[in-house]
């Protein structure tokens, strides 16, 4: 009886196996060169330029203020900062430090001004509502960095904007967030429209893929991102053999047996670099060679470290700036001080962290110490010179208060590491 | 807040080290002083309990308004929304001894019910709602809910009810993921308003929890009534004979399948009417915030307070949610420190106090594992004859 | 809807091997499940945490030797089935010493059981991750991950073989054991009717800790092949594994050692032909639905109850 039913389930087991594998076979995957990276070698090199001069805070040299009592005004910050995803948050985090502390101690401010960086773990948009309450009840908090992620600032939106209090975001970039009327939000950094168009775009013209695969995480973030990166694929005649969402996790099997199915020869995910990493992997091991492709959620040393070998070739949109690699000399001036601080470089949106930490110190240089009058001040924000941008606000309620000066940048890992390729105009005329 | 001068092990060593002594102390001090408190109030109970009920509105009304800024009144509104859980979560794993772990599935439907029916979410109905039209709304859906749930597996052995409950937590869960055009998926609604007043003005602003959790509180109130009352009447009778042995029951003419399936309903309802509130207050809801973790915490929140104890109820919920935040002022590393010392406050407790903080006196005989002679009950305030109590064999099924 | 056509035709093949391999994980996690069901009566929540210890003793012992590139001699994960196993086994061990004896004692309730066990697994998991931190970790490499060979165009990879290779051994040593040795007989004594294996002079305790004995080590052999296949390691990576193994062996029959072969095999089939059809996002939903299903309408299983029965 016993050995029937282990004899009966082998049999079974392979009988389906076998019958499976003489289906058809279908067609070859296209040779290498389409869709391939090597691509963009030609095209690519390392370096970037920023936009304009910054306004960076000059002397570590002065003398430390005058010990006066100067009245207190906090910024809040929320983000993920001790979860899988915090390294695309602390950077920002630690820049907006470092920007308060050397604007108090320059002491030309009329307030101290220090950093409440609340935490919200794994970014999840349902922590987020009591964060920003609290932020909210304290009186001394006249204005928000963040949130970080998109989900999270969907949940907060209202909340703020019943309360008035504004908040400016360093790396939030799903689409609909500026199209809810929130006049109490701001977007420092290119939202997903540009970003996802760029990803499109890229693997359209410059990488010239012929079938892709879309993915996402079912994020807030990663969900906006893949439905406008579909929408231009399909719009460039791209085929879309795959688009599809899986929550993370750590079994990407069925997943990668998708691919296999379809062999695109680009993949396109939208989601963090928690995951990412793991897809490339399983996909690589099971001998799927489509270029994978990614959005600024993934763009971190991390991504490096867990895909080991497998993570050369990668591809990353990104909205943000590297400062890193710049040749401008206020981003220098900021690495260097960020790398005194700190002993590291700034990693992602450490640059426009800065910057929006900047705005709020010019307000209060001009005075602006409440949450009205700071809120003014942030709207009515012209040519804000930032290491990223100049800041102009668009004023249209359709897309309310994105930054106007936008721009997408390639990012791409050769050897191990992440290198600026240039900006998507360089690839896509 | 100074830092310790320790790393971070040391510290987490110290919290539950402090845990461990404060638990000693409060065992040492129930046994002298909660013991008798017990008898005086069994033994006093017709105006032992409206007293203290008065005690119980009065603090919550005026005291913890008058004396809390609005970070703690907002803490307060949570804790009232999960000690409404908590009370339904008693009801049906307390009272009626169904073990449910899927009890954050009706807590998702009420909140969703609320997100649709306000208009914040793709689906527009003609007519604009307020909270407290919703409210009826929601209980009857998640009465409903609980029924159609209820009817199937509620003959289910006990372990395998606990399971197929969570599966259906999770199928809710995962529904909400992907039914975009009701709830939108994992973006959520958001936006969803507060109630609204028939006169000028709104109370119920962003900035001001007061009123919130005074309605919560008043919802809480209600509820603590009307489950005394069913628990003190034939049905809590029932409930009972139901849970200590439901085949004698059943033997007995009780139409068991019935009233589990009431305790199951009246449970879900509970669990709906918090989740409009809860949707009413923070305005966003999303498949995230209702987790299985959720549904594990009401029931550490029942069990802990104690088992088919009202007030174990409240209390259990207050603990769980107040703690972390009376540790939040502590590095992040000890936070993450607050689930290891809930398993193993669960632990603890199922070895050493079954009967929860606040335990209900039947059910601490049950869950002892002691049995008492059908015919030979205590008297209240009595310890048990010895010679009836018996410890049965391990692996016998217990209640 | 689905394209019946191709995710049941041409594009089959692909699902199988997955489907089998993930299933054979599953199975020997189920295992664990159901003989803890068959001997005690009681689901063990923590069982999942047992599993994620088995991954992360894989681990700790594979970095030992890790070279700089994170890759270790193949010989090395042969070797390492053994560390694993006895620290799985282990673990497994004091669970059932802190969590579940002092409640058998006192013959406490099934409702006490439950709790224990969720306290327990809660424990466990939230102690690695005060230890390990929250990120994903690597798994050392120590197979190559490509595929061995082609069957058309499926790949089948090392690590798919030795997964099917280990799982066939694993059972059929463990068939034997129950069935041929007297401890085996023992276990399925007390499984049958614990007071009369008692009063036949069976140690209970005894049988009681070489089940969590056995289960943990088949855990922890899961453990292993799961970091082989997956390559991470994360304190809370037991859970979803968990309840689908759960699920596997309530769909084979709980207590019945084959029924949780076959479960775990078909869960995994179903599941990855499933996400095939309906699309990846419907993948976990598939085994909760059949976790509803089975029970509600054949608790007992496909191969129905029992290590206590007689095969």
């Amino acid at each position: 009886m016993r050995k029937r039913s282990v004899f009966a389930v082998s049999m079974v087991a392979a009988l389906a196996l076998v019958l499976s594998a003489c289906g058809d076979d279908g067609p070859t995957t296209p040779a290498a060169a389409a869709c391939s990276p090597v691509q963009l070698q030609a095209l690519g090199s390392v370096g970037g330029k920023v936009r304009a001069a910054g306004n960076i805070q000059s002397a570590v040299t002065k003398q430390a203020p005058l010990a006066q009592a100067k009245p207190e005004v906090k910024i809040g910050f929320i983000g993920d900062l001790t979860g899988s995803n915090s390294s695309l948050v602390v950077h920002a985090r630690d820049a907006a430090n470092l920007a308060f502390k050397l604007a108090n101690e320059a002491g030309d401010l009329p307030v101290t001004v220090s950093l409440v960086a609340l935490d919200n773990k794994e970014a999840a948009p349902t922590t987020a509502p009591a964060l920003a309450q609290r932020l909210i009840n304290d009186d001394k908090v006249v204005g928000v960095i963040g949130p970080a992620f998109s989900g999270e600032t969907s949940a907060v939106g209202p909340l703020f904007k019943q309360a008035r209090l504004v908040h400016v975001t360093q790396s939030a970039t799903r689409v609909d967030l500026t199209q809810q009327k929130w006049d109490t939000f701001f977007r420092a950094v290119g939202g997903d429209t540009d970003q996802a168009a760029a990803a499109g775009q890229l693997m359209a013209k410059a990488l010239k893929c012929k079938k892709v695969a879309v993915i996402d995480d079912k994020s807030a973030y990663g969900q906006g991102l893949a439905e406008i990166v579909e929408k231009e694929l399909t719009a460039a005649n791209v085929e879309v053999v795959v688009n599809e969402s899986i929550e993370p996790t750590t079994d990407y099997t069925t997943l990668v047996d998708s691919l296999l199915a379809k062999s695109p020869d680009g993949v396109f995910y939208g989601g963090y670099v928690a995951q990412a990493p793991l897809i490339l992997k399983q996909m690589r091991a099971k001998g799927v060679k489509a270029t994978f492709i990614s959005g600024d959620g993934s763009k971190d040393d991390k991504f490096v470290t867990d895909a080991g070998a497998d993570a050369n070739g990668t591809l990353f949109t990104c909205p943000c700036l590297d400062p890193n690699v710049s040749s401008e000399a206020d981003a220098k001036d900021f690495v260097a001080k960020f790398q005194a601080e700190y002993k590291r470089a700034p990693g992602i949106y450490g640059a426009e962290g800065w910057d929006v930490a900047q705005m709020y110190i010019a307000a209060f240089k001009a005075g602006k110490t409440t949450r009205p009058d700071v809120l003014q001040f942030i709207t009515d924000l012209k040519d804000f010179k930032g290491l990223t941008k100049t800041f102009n606000w668009t004023t249209d309620e359709a897309m309310l208060h994105e930054a106007t000066d936008k721009g997408v940048n390639i990012y791409g890992i050769r050897q191990g590491k992440i290198l600026l390729l240039g900006p998507i105009q360089k690839f896509v005329s | 807040m100074t830092p310790l001068a320790l790393g971070p092990w040391p510290r987490v060593g110290l919290v539950f080290g402090g845990f461990a002594v404060a638990i000693w102390l409060l065992a040492m001090l129930e046994r002298r002083i909660g013991e008798p408190v017990r008898r005086f109030y069994d033994s006093n109970e017709r105006w032992a309990f409206p007293s203290s009920f008065m005690l119980f509105i009065v603090g919550g009304a005026a005291v913890v308004p008058a004396f809390s800024d609005k970070v703690q009144i907002e803490l307060a509104f949570i804790v009232g929304v999960f000690a409404l859980l908590s009370l339904g979560l008693n009801v049906v794993v307390g009272f009626a001894g169904l073990l449910d772990l899927g009890y954050v599935a009706f807590f998702a439907i009420g909140a969703y019910t609320m997100g649709v029916l306000s208009n914040a979410g793709p689906i527009q109905i003609p007519w604009d709602l307020s909270m407290w039209q919703v409210l009826p709304a929601a209980v009857a859906i998640t009465l409903l809910a609980g029924f159609l749930l209820g009817a199937p597996t509620l003959r289910l052995r006990g372990d395998y009810l606990a399971i197929v409950t969570l599966g259906f937590g999770e199928i809710v869960r995962i529904v909400a993921q992907n039914l975009e055009p009701v709830t939108r998926g994992s973006k959520g609604i958001i936006g969803i308003p507060p109630p609204k007043v028939p006169f000028e003005g709104t109370p119920f602003a962003v900035d001001n929890p007061t009123p919130f959790y005074l309605t919560t509180f008043a919802f809480l109130l209600i509820m603590i009534l009307v489950i005394r009352r069913l628990n003190h009447s034939r049905v809590g009778r029932y409930w009972a004979a139901i849970r200590e042995d439901e085949v004698a029951a059943e033997a007995m003419g009780v139409p068991t399948l019935k009233y589990k399936l009431w305790a199951f309903a009246i449970g879900a309802s509970t669990s709906g009417f918090a989740g409009v509130i809860y949707a009413s207050r923070v305005g966003f809801i999303s498949p995230e915030s209702f987790q299985l973790i959720t549904s594990i915490t009401i029931l550490a929140m029942v069990v802990l307070g104690g088992l088919g104890s009202i007030a174990g109820a409240l209390v259990g919920a207050a603990i769980i949610q107040m703690v972390p935040e009376v540790l939040r002022s502590l590095p992040a590393q000890v936070q993450d420190a607050r689930y290891l010392i809930f398993g193993a406050i669960l632990v603890a407790m199922m070895i050493f106090r079954p009967q929860g903080v606040i335990p209900s006196r039947r059910r601490a005989a049950e869950l002892k594992g002691e049995v008492m002679e059908a015919g030979v009950t205590a008297m209240p305030g009595e310890a048990p004859p010895a010679d009836v109590i018996r410890e049965p064999i391990s692996g016998e099924e217990g209640t | 809807m689905p394209d019946w056509g191709t995710c049941l035709g041409s594009e089959l093949q692909f699902r199988v091997v997955g489907g089998l391999s993930t299933g054979s994980i599953y199975a020997l996690i189920a295992l664990g499940y159901t003989l803890v069901y068959g001997v005690l009566q009681l689901i063990n929540f923590a069982h999942s945490e047992v599993f994620m210890s088995g991954i992360l003793a894989g681990m700790l012992f594979l970095n030992v030797f890790a070279g700089g590139d994170q890759t270790v001699a193949p010989f090395l994960f042969v070797v390492a089935f053994l560390p694993t196993m006895a620290a799985a086994a282990g673990v497994a061990v004091a669970l059932e010493r802190v969590a579940y004896r002092p409640l058998r004692r006192r013959g406490a309730s099934r409702l006490a059981y439950l709790i224990s066990a969720i306290g327990a697994s809660f424990f466990m998991s939230n102690l690695v991750l005060l230890w390990r931190g929250r990120e994903f970790e690597n798994f050392p490499r120590s197979i190559d991950p490509a595929p061995l060979f082609n069957i058309g165009r499926v790949p089948i990879q090392t690590a798919d073989i030795v997964v099917l290779i280990v799982m066939v051994i694993m059972m059929v040593g463990l068939d034997r054991f129950v069935q041929r040795t007297r401890t085996g007989k023992g276990i399925r004594a007390v499984a049958q009717d614990v007071e009369t294996a008692g009063l036949m002079g069976v140690d209970i305790n005894r049988m009681v800790t070489i089940t969590f004995v056995i289960g943990g080590m088949l855990a922890g052999a899961a453990g292993l092949l799961y970091g082989l296949k997956f390559g991470v390691m994360r304190f809370d990576i037991g859970f979803l594994p968990g309840i689908k193994a759960f699920t596997a062996a309530v769909l084979g029959g709980i207590g019945n050692i084959r029924g949780a072969m076959l479960g775990g095999m078909t869960l995994g089939l179903m599941e990855s032909i499933g996400a095939g059809c309906f699309g990846n996002a419907w993948k976990d939903v598939i085994a909760f639905v059949l976790l509803v299903g089975v029970l509600m309408f054949r608790p007992t299983g496909i191969l129905g109850e029992g290590v206590g029965q007689k095969a």
